[in-house]
């Protein structure tokens, strides 16, 4: 049977998101602790009302990145995609916050077209936190 | 584990229909075309179904020959939507059969015929239920017009179980001569339903809502006196000449049964599931920043629909995958825009979509109850503290 022929009966999210989703491990706010004798960069973007929003903050020693924490409201690919998004951020410089791809997450999430403006909320704050 | 909150959308087949179904299935001589009752193969299985018929007819306070069997609820608010509209604008009082009346919280089995009418040059005025998803006859009163032939209003809401006075709002109809059509797919069987002292003229309901089989309904059709109305699938001239085609002797057996033992303890399950719907309610509540949607008394013993403060409802049901719940009609089901129904009754787009609604049913014990609370107790403040605070 050709692929436009077959019926989906899958409603499911990926096993990617599920497992991102039920292991949000960078989920929450930077304590004192965390934030002392280091540069703190924060991010807000989206608004709750058109669904999806998210600030993330990260310190930076050294121009590299340390810790990093979110707060989010979304739908299931929005909160995977945000962890996703925090693990890649780990330990990274800087100067390669311009290197995190939008569509490399899609892909790697199977997160539908439909959702891709989650996406791209993720992607204004990459550049806030690059260009702040 | 999976627990099944979701009996609004379908029940599961009671064992007693499932048996009776089974012996329909297997019994040699009922297995003949029902419309051959030159032999007996064919007369049995018109027995059967002739049965199963009147089983319908009582329930609601009907003679057997208004009830025409169809493939459930959506094919019956079709059938009475188009059949009557059609029937009525084609005669001498065409100009008069141009305006139905309706409310935005119906569901799509009957809005989107509705918007296939307009189309077709019919006008319709969708009345706007209060907050608590009440329907008044006053409002139906001012809407009807002169040229008003049809009104099609549901009994119970398929999302929030809010229960409309179907008697008073047909009174208004009976006075003013105008045809009554009620969607009962959530209430026929459950709540007592007698179309003659509710002034209805036309009445869907199905099987698979009331532990029956999937894949067949009824629309009853009022015969004194007699109520004109076009069939939408021809071809044999079956079901009074109303809906053609082979008729499904088991489904239709399964629901004559359905009905019955629906009717015959009805009391009792309302009386338990309204019992338990108390505790899930009492028990979401103790969580806080919860609110009902809908009315707080009028409504069906087994639908909650609620909506939770602070949290995404699209990841609330995903993380709650466990529980067999919906975020709105099943129908609807895959998108994720806001319910029209909770928008409807003026909640936000954002609360709509925190809404969730858990129905119960003939099968649903306390410890499912108490399991789907803990679960909830667990994903709940677990996504409320991940959540970004109103104001960053």
């Amino acid at each position: 049977m050709s692929a436009e022929l077959q019926i989906s009966t899958d409603f499911a999210y990926s096993d990617r998101v599920r497992e991102l989703f039920n292991n949000l491990h960078h989920a929450g706010m930077l304590s004192v602790d965390q934030l002392a004798g280091v540069v703190v960069k924060r991010a807000a973007v989206g608004l709750r009302e058109h669904g999806a929003c998210v600030t993330i903050w990260i310190t930076l020693h050294d121009a590299k990145l340390q810790a990093v924490r979110y707060q989010a409201y979304g739908c299931p690919y929005f909160l995977a995609a945000c962890e996703s998004l925090a693990q890649w951020l780990q330990g990274r410089d800087r100067a390669e916050l311009s290197q995190w791809r939008w569509r490399d997450v899609e892909t790697a999430l199977a997160i539908p077209a439909n959702k891709r403006s989650r996406l791209l909320l993720l992607d204004e704050a990459i550049n806030r936190l690059a260009n702040d | 584990m999976s627990i099944y909150l979701d009996y609004a959308a379908s029940t599961p087949v009671d064992p007693r229909v499932a048996t009776r179904m089974m012996e329909c299935l297997t019994t040699p001589e009922l297995q003949g075309n029902p419309a051959a009752l030159n032999h007996h193969f064919g007369r049995a299985a018109r027995e059967a179904i002739e049965q199963a018929r009147v089983q319908v007819a009582q329930s609601i306070g009907a003679v057997p020959a208004s009830i025409v069997f169809t493939s459930g609820a959506t094919e019956s608010d079709n059938l009475a939507l188009f059949g009557a509209a059609k029937f009525h604008a084609g005669g001498a009082d065409a100009v008069k059969s141009k305006h139905i009346i309706s409310a935005r919280t119906e569901h799509k089995a009957v809005l989107e015929p509705l918007k296939r009418l307009e189309k077709q040059g019919f006008k319709v005025t969708y009345l706007k239920p209060d907050s608590g998803g009440i329907v008044h006859p006053e409002q139906l009163r001012e809407a009807i017009t002169p040229e008003t032939m049809l009104v099609s209003l549901m009994h119970v809401n398929n999302e929030t179980g809010v229960i409309q006075d179907v008697a008073a709002l047909g009174a208004v109809c009976r006075e003013r001569g105008v045809l009554f059509h009620v969607d009962a797919a959530q209430s026929a069987g459950r709540l007592l339903i007698d179309v003659q002292r509710m002034s209805i003229d036309l009445l869907s309901c199905t099987a698979h809502k009331i532990y029956g089989p999937k894949g067949i309904g009824a629309l009853y059709v009022r015969r004194q006196p007699v109520l004109g109305m076009e069939a939408q699938i021809i071809g044999g001239g079956h079901e009074f000449g109303w809906r053609a085609g082979t008729l499904a002797t088991p489904q239709i057996v399964g629901f004559g049964l359905a009905m019955q033992l629906a009717v015959a303890e009805r009391d009792i399950d309302n009386a338990r599931i309204a019992a338990l719907r108390e505790r899930l309610w009492s028990g979401l509540q103790q969580l806080g920043d919860v609110e009902l949607n809908g009315h707080a008394t009028q409504r069906a013993s087994g639908i909650l629909n609620v909506a939770f403060h602070g949290v995404e409802g699209e990841s609330l049901l995903f993380a709650l995958s466990d529980l067999a719940i919906s975020a709105g009609a099943a129908c609807s089901t895959g998108s994720d825009e806001a319910s029209y129904v909770l928008r409807a009754l003026g909640r936000s787009d954002q609360l709509a979509q925190s809404s969730l609604r858990f129905s119960l049913g003939r099968f649903s014990t306390v410890a499912e109850v108490d399991a789907a609370l803990q679960l909830i107790n667990r994903e709940l403040p677990r996504l409320r503290a991940i959540a970004t605070p109103v104001h960053t």
